[in-house]
């Protein structure tokens, strides 16, 4: 089920309703049940991935805790990597892996060929997997005690606002509050829970879904436009991809916080960063933290020598890139985002003397500045993720930066994707760049009054200028 | 508590007063427009003006069939009725608002491609919502979205339905700005543009392989066609009720000429429409130069549309027109 279609607008309230009418002890039933009822709304028979995920962990975790021999709980934990990231494979990167070893035998001129599997990627499988697996890898290193209620542990991975694109919770945060869903709602969570979903729907339906339309027809066809064209497209798929995702996680946190749950914050206003590593722990934080915690640190972290530092930032950023989809265009995103990082770290110095020197005296023109600088690293790896391959990535790049010509084209495709799309979508950009800025000068939550002022702005401007369309959101493919 | 339910009371008290007041005034600039999709519906649900001839299809038949031609060859007069994506389930809806207000028409051309038994879900649904008080609207399209349902016990929720076109077409009718040259109806029919420099250009270009390679397969899904066969009987029941002379036709696309999707649409549509005795055939499929008479892969510029339609007016004339006067 979509967020953004007419059923949840029904189903959501019905389960607030009932939730608040249910005895405590029967909250989690209902939730459970509300949670199957909406990921089968997609694909019911989907649900057994799930419930074998669910059924598979639960046991693997439960036997690591208990078992006594450090051999048979390697062994167990080992178990349940191989079932969780199999599945992975064989669901998302089966056919990535299969193409190109099939590519690479026709080079070398071997006959072979082996068939691509007709499966269909599951809902949110990235999302639940990772969860899933953070929990097992904190009960191995006894970090976490297992949870012994089957029923708990089932909502804990399929709790409905964040089963299909995150945030990606934490068992230690989540399974705690799922424990005990007593009616901790006050007036701070009922209103701050409204404020995200309305925020989110405004990001979705008036911004992202209307972009989506220039975005969509440029990057399918980027040969027929010009650079003017790209560049724009590029730009509004940033924001594209920024509202939809961040409008997902505003939904599905404020859904739960409707719900008495508080899921941890997945963006920060990541495009106010002024450097790299500050816009990684504002975008998605949920993934990049899992992956800091899992990935990064077990292979050593910043607490090795220089080289190998900067080793483990790549290889991050590369299964980060991977996690995103099964196509080189994502590794070549990680891998530009890694080197991002790694270059920041070589010239860190000659970073910091040049801005002493220029802005020493303007902090804030320096800021300004660096904004912008790390808005455009970002910008240009957009490319490599939203692109159909390497090639037309970087053909996009080049037209950029050949921006004058070709501009008789220009006309076409403005006339074509309209002037009222294109006036909405800037006015719209412009609001909500107004209202993260109020937000983090915490001028918009400094009142009842203000907050109702800016909702109340925010719920007229998407019911009368997004588009219930009910596209998806971007990371369900992920 | 009681704070917090307040906040959300305002909050959506305001968004449905605004969405009403929005809907009212879209509704207002819809029902005054001549601009294509809404004012085409425009016409054939309010206007009475009755025609001999009335054309139906896709945007084929929008821009192929000019119907002045028609009548100054066949001295019959003529409405194109072809809308923009339009499939079997548009033309049942539009012919039955047709002959709620009007007496049935002579001749009734029902433009068919390659999309006519392929396409059994709604192209553009939004464009029908200013009229979704209408009963043959509402009957025609309840049983293939939810959101008709939804729509008709809550209209004001359309405005959250309406495309960005469809918005700017409310707002610049009720600022009292016609529309575009391009995109103005003149009986229904819009005019493609000749462009010497070329509308057909690159990008027309470069997509005509996967184009040609769409159209060169055979027909997909033997669920959609049966759907689709389905809502032509039932479209051919209309006719037989009131009489109606049907002529089936198709105009020429690029490749048509040798497109076994074409071929295969073309005779199960003949098949099904057999027993209907006042049917008539004009199947024009041969290929035709691109850059002179096309205005992209499947649409052709009004040099080519004033080609097609003579042939067209000259069949009826001759298979109609005078038959009748023998």
């Amino acid at each position: 089920m979509l967020f953004n279609s007419v059923q949840f607008l029904i189903f959501f309230p019905a389960v607030l309703l009932l939730f608040y009418l249910l005895p405590v002890r029967y909250r989690w039933v209902l939730l459970l049940v509300a949670s199957f009822y909406f990921y089968m709304a997609w694909k019911a028979e989907y649900v057994l991935l799930i419930i074998a995920s669910i059924l598979i962990n639960y046991w693997c975790a439960n036997e690591i805790h208990s078992s006594e021999s450090s051999s048979r709980r390697k062994f167990i934990f080992r178990l349940s990597l191989f079932f969780n990231l199999g599945m992975l494979f064989v669901f998302k990167y089966f056919n990535f892996f299969n193409d190109n070893l099939n590519e690479l035998f026709s080079l070398t001129g071997i006959g072979w060929n082996s068939p691509a599997a007709d499966l269909i990627l599951p809902m949110g499988i990235s999302f639940y997997t990772f969860q899933v697996m953070s929990y097992v890898i904190d009960v191995y290193k006894y970090n976490l005690k297992p949870e012994k209620h089957l029923g708990i542990f089932s909502l804990f991975v399929t709790f409905f606002p964040q089963l299909v694109a995150g945030p990606i919770e934490r068992a230690g945060n989540l399974i705690s509050q799922l424990r005990d869903l007593r009616n901790k709602i006050d007036n701070e969570a009922v209103i701050s829970g409204f404020q995200l979903i309305v925020i989110g729907f405004f990001k979705k339906l008036v911004i992202a879904d209307r972009v989506s339309v220039y975005v969509d027809r440029i990057f399918l066809y980027p040969e027929g436009y010009s650079g003017l064209h790209i560049a724009i497209a590029v730009f509004f798929f940033s924001v594209q991809i920024y509202c939809d995702f961040s409008g997902y996680s505003d939904i599905a946190t404020g859904s739960a916080r409707l719900l008495g749950v508080r899921l941890m914050d997945n963006f920060k206003s990541p495009y106010f960063s002024t450097s790299i590593s500050e816009f990684w722990s504002r975008w998605h934080i949920s993934l990049s933290t899992w992956f800091r915690d899992y990935v990064y640190i077990p292979l050593g972290g910043n607490r090795v020598v220089k080289w190998k530092w900067y080793y483990n930032l790549i290889i991050t950023f590369l299964v980060s890139g991977f996690w995103h989809g099964a196509n080189w265009t994502f590794l070549a995103w990680g891998f530009i985002h890694g080197s991002y990082l790694v270059l920041g770290l070589l010239f860190s110095g000659f970073n910091n003397k040049i801005g002493n020197a220029l802005f020493g005296k303007m902090p804030l023109a320096g800021k300004l500045i660096n904004m912008t600088i790390t808005f455009i690293l970002v910008y240009f790896a957009w490319i490599f993720f939203r692109a159909e391959n390497i090639g037309e990535a970087f053909f996009m790049i080049d037209k950029i930066m050949h921006l004058n010509e070709d501009l008789h084209l220009f006309e076409i495709a403005i006339a074509d994707f309209g002037v009222f799309s294109m006036m909405v979508s800037w006015f719209a950009i412009l609001l909500l760049v107004l209202y993260e800025f109020l937000l983090a000068k915490e001028i918009i939550n400094k009142s009842y009054y203000s907050r109702l002022i800016t909702t109340t702005i925010l719920t007229v401007v998407t019911l009368t200028l997004g588009e219930m369309g009910s596209k998806s959101f971007i990371y369900f493919q992920f | 508590m009681k704070k917090s339910f307040l906040f959300i009371a305002i909050t959506l008290l305001t968004g449905i007063l605004s969405v009403i007041a929005a809907d009212k005034l879209l509704q207002k600039g819809f029902h005054s427009t001549n601009e294509d999709v809404i004012g085409k519906l425009n016409e054939l649900m309010a206007d009475t003006s009755y025609y001999q001839v009335l054309c139906l299809g896709s945007s084929r038949c929008l821009s192929h069939i000019d119907p002045f031609l028609i009548q100054q060859i066949t001295g019959l007069s003529t409405y194109n009725g072809g809308l923009n994506g339009g499939t079997l389930i548009d033309y049942n809806i539009v012919l039955d608002a047709y002959l709620q207000k009007r007496k049935p028409p002579e001749v009734l051309i029902l433009h068919i491609d390659f999309m006519t038994l392929e396409k059994q879900n709604i192209s553009e649904l939004p464009r029908y919502f200013p009229f979704i008080s209408n009963p043959g609207v509402y009957n025609g399209l309840v049983d293939y979205e939810p959101s008709v349902y939804y729509v008709n016990h809550f209209p004001p929720l359309r405005v959250m339905y309406y495309y960005d076109l469809l918005k700017w077409i409310g707002i610049k009718s009720l600022a009292g700005i016609g529309a575009r040259n391009e995109w103005q109806m003149d009986r229904g029919f819009v005019r493609k543009k000749v462009n010497p420099n070329g509308n057909w250009n690159s990008y027309q270009e470069a997509g005509l392989s996967e184009y040609l390679r769409a159209i060169n397969r055979p027909l997909e899904s033997s669920q959609k066609v049966e759907k689709c066969i389905q809502l032509f009987s039932q479209f051919l029941k209309t006719c037989e009720k009131f009489n109606i002379q049907l002529v089936l036709t198709s105009s020429p696309v690029i490749g048509g000429d040798k497109s076994p999707l074409y071929d295969e649409t073309v005779r199960l549509m003949a098949e099904e429409a057999e027993p209907y005795k006042p049917l008539k055939f004009w199947m024009h499929r041969k290929d035709m130069d691109r850059r002179q008479y096309y205005f992209d892969h499947t649409h052709m510029n009004y040099q080519g549309a004033e080609y097609y339609t003579r042939e067209l007016a000259n069949f009826i004339e001759a298979e109609y027109v005078q038959a009748k006067r023998r």
